[in-house]
């Protein structure tokens, strides 16, 4: 079992990793090709000769992109989210302020990249601005200066260069590209995949709880007749069962008496409630006291024990006939 | 109010013993106290573990009726004292005079003098005369004229307290407030029961129950007794340690419960105990009575008050993140 779960952990490591590789790389891909958007050397209004700037088709196609991914990305995510999930204040507020940022980027972004590109001068750009120069500024200013007197030889070596920038450029692009939508298929698959452990108990998932608490009653009838002490044995016992309801989901906090963790285990269905505070109240007599604990101590532990274990076969039974019905 | 009964004399008791004969003082009470069994119980406890018991909630509520029900029960001599900004120390533990007749000084004993002292609305009372039961709380005993005179035993002071009023009230020091074993909160009673409450008093045709006095200052001497005879795991009085200690580094409080709210817990933590007919003491019973224990002994910050959160908002915060005693002990025990 316990292989079972390491192997289980493991692939959930391993997803998990993936869909943060996935989702770092669409960052990445992102931020690059708001930088490809926008013109370095100009004011935020002002029109710049980034390679993809150009085209006013290209910028609505990918406002209407960035539109429909943020409004599917918030619906896996609130689907994946469950509302009533107990968490702590710091998770709380990390979820209301994801799910808030989800619910404003799909239409902030969109809008800000349409508001922000200048349409109007779309035309009269391309109508004067020849393509990018890839110059070093100084030269730039050396040219406004003093002009040179046209030189063919070079002017033919700096366009093969600068035609050659452009490829190397374009190739770029395309792999950035092909490296955002592999990312987003796997986002997209990630988020995708069903949430087999985080499910409500299935009839599946039942039946394997009830497994590994009878399990421990077994593992606590056998600490009883092997355990020549009385209160150790009372003590194994009820170990066996804590740890049996830690697996159902019932875990022990620090600052748990026996009593808590009993009546959180009976707010969770645990079946054969009377037994249970029986064995509880052994419990702690056995672990606080130090008066003489004897085999009749011993014969109680056992009858709660037995009537536990007949309290998990009746609602195995009943959820099998469920079940069976169903 | 009282019919007295004879009551025979207890040498010792075990704690089961002990523990029945408080549960059947209790039930003699709740049939005129209607609807507070948390509340009795904790005075019970109070009581069992030879404490002093601060009872703090607004007028009306029952806090007088209550003290006077234990004392008529428990078979113990009662005095009340009604304090009043004008009352002396001289008028709680009394004072010499001058007898003409043989030309001496003699003492008159004040209402201290008693088994059960109801010191009602002592926040009424200047500190100087607050600070005159000081040491008849802590040492059972008063010092007049450089002569120390011991109280009665069992000596219990029941003090009631009004917190909503300021005018004409003076807070309690902390140091007068570490002397109270526990502090008991009464509360409004539900609809249901204030009903019943209504209904019992048209029943019985007399403004008060009269209750049968079940004991006496011998068994309550018999039953603080078997309270001494309760078991504490080390494990427990270091979870104990553990929760004092929780009071001194909390972010929300400027002064910390002492070394003596740590004996008051365990001491309460035992007397449950016995109430439970147990002779050991779980983490049960300390956690239900960390809150009565300490939170009258801990000092907030100024500014919570603004937030308005309590003490005992605080100390169930410390309750609930201090880690108890794990399942399996340290050090394994035979039977």
């Amino acid at each position: 079992m316990g292989r079972e779960r390491t192997a289980a952990g493991g692939r959930r490591n391993g997803t998990v990793g993936a869909a943060r590789v996935a989702l770092a790389v669409l960052v990445v891909g992102g931020v690059a090709l708001g930088a490809l958007l926008l013109r370095p050397g100009t004011g935020l209004f002002g029109k710049g000769r980034g390679p993809l700037g150009g085209s006013p088709l290209l910028v609505a196609g990918l406002a209407l992109l960035s539109l429909l991914g943020g409004l599917a990305l918030r619906e896996k995510y609130l689907s994946h989210v469950d509302p009533g999930q107990e968490r702590d204040p710091v998770e709380q507020r990390l979820v209301d302020t994801v799910s808030r940022v989800l619910m404003a980027a799909p239409v902030a972004v969109p809008l800000l990249a349409l508001a922000l590109h200048r349409f109007g001068a779309i035309g009269v750009g391309h109508g004067h601005v020849q393509a990018p120069k890839l110059q070093d500024p100084s030269l730039r200013r050396n040219q406004v200066r003093k002009p040179h007197p046209v030189d063919h030889t070079r002017h033919h070596e700096s366009a093969l260069h600068f035609g050659l920038l452009r490829i190397l450029l374009g190739i770029g692009i395309a792999l950035l590209v092909l490296a955002v939508v592999i990312a987003g298929v796997h986002l997209w698959r990630h988020l995708t995949r069903p949430p087999a452990p985080a499910e409500p108990a299935t009839y599946g998932t039942l039946d394997d709880e009830q497994e590994r608490l009878a399990q421990a009653v077994d593992s606590g009838r056998r600490a009883l007749s092997d355990a020549e002490d009385a209160r150790m044995a009372v003590i194994a016992c009820y170990v066996a069962m804590q740890e049996s309801l830690a697996e159902s989901g019932v875990a022990r906090h620090a600052s748990d008496s026996p009593q808590d963790l009993l009546e959180r285990a009976v707010r969770d269905g645990l079946p054969a409630q009377a037994a249970a505070a029986e064995l509880t109240a052994l419990f702690r007599e056995a672990r606080y006291s130090t008066h003489p604990m004897n085999s009749a101590h011993r014969d109680r532990a056992a009858a709660a024990l037995a009537e536990i274990a007949d309290g998990l076969d009746a609602r195995a039974s009943g959820a099998g006939t469920v079940a069976g019905v169903a | 109010m009282t019919s007295p009964q004879p009551t025979p004399d207890h040498d010792t008791l075990t704690p089961r013993q002990a523990g029945e004969r408080a549960a059947a003082v209790l039930d003699e009470i709740r049939t005129a106290v209607v609807g507070k069994a948390e509340p009795l119980a904790l005075v019970m406890l109070g009581i069992l573990a030879g404490g002093h018991v601060l009872i703090e909630d607004l007028p009306g509520l029952g806090k007088t009726l209550l003290a006077r029900s234990f004392a008529t029960t428990l078979g113990l001599d009662f005095r009340r004292i009604q304090f009043t900004p004008d009352l002396l120390p001289s008028d709680v533990t009394g004072a010499p005079f001058y007898d003409q007749r043989t030309a001496d000084m003699v003492f008159r004993p004040g209402p201290v003098f008693t088994h059960l002292l109801l010191a009602d609305e002592i926040n009424r009372t200047p500190p100087k005369t607050q600070a005159a039961l000081l040491e008849a709380m802590a040492e059972a005993q008063v010092s007049i004229d450089g002569s120390t005179r011991p109280l009665p035993e069992p000596f219990v002071v029941v003090a009631t307290a009004n917190p909503v009023e300021y005018e004409g009230t003076y807070t309690l020091p902390e140091a007068q407030l570490d002397r109270f074993l526990l502090r008991v909160r009464m509360g409004y009673l539900t609809a249901a029961q204030e009903t019943g409450m209504l209904r019992a008093r048209l029943d019985r045709a007399a403004p008060e129950a009269v209750l049968r006095t079940l004991s006496g200052p011998g068994e309550v001497l018999a039953m603080r007794a078997a309270v001494e005879s309760v078991e504490v795991d080390d494990d427990l009085l270091e979870y104990v340690v553990a929760l004092v200690g929780a009071t001194r580094e909390h972010p929300h409080i400027q002064v910390g419960a002492s070394p003596r709210g740590g004996l008051a817990l365990v001491q309460l933590a035992r007397a449950r105990a016995v109430l439970d007919l147990r002779d050991y003491v779980t983490p049960e019973d300390v956690k239900s009575v960390a809150v009565p224990a300490l939170a009258h002994r801990v000092t907030l910050k100024p500014e919570l008050w603004v937030r308005q959160i309590d003490g005992d908002d605080v100390i169930r915060e410390i309750v609930q993140s201090v880690p108890a005693p794990q399942t399996l002990p340290r050090t394994p025990v035979a039977s």
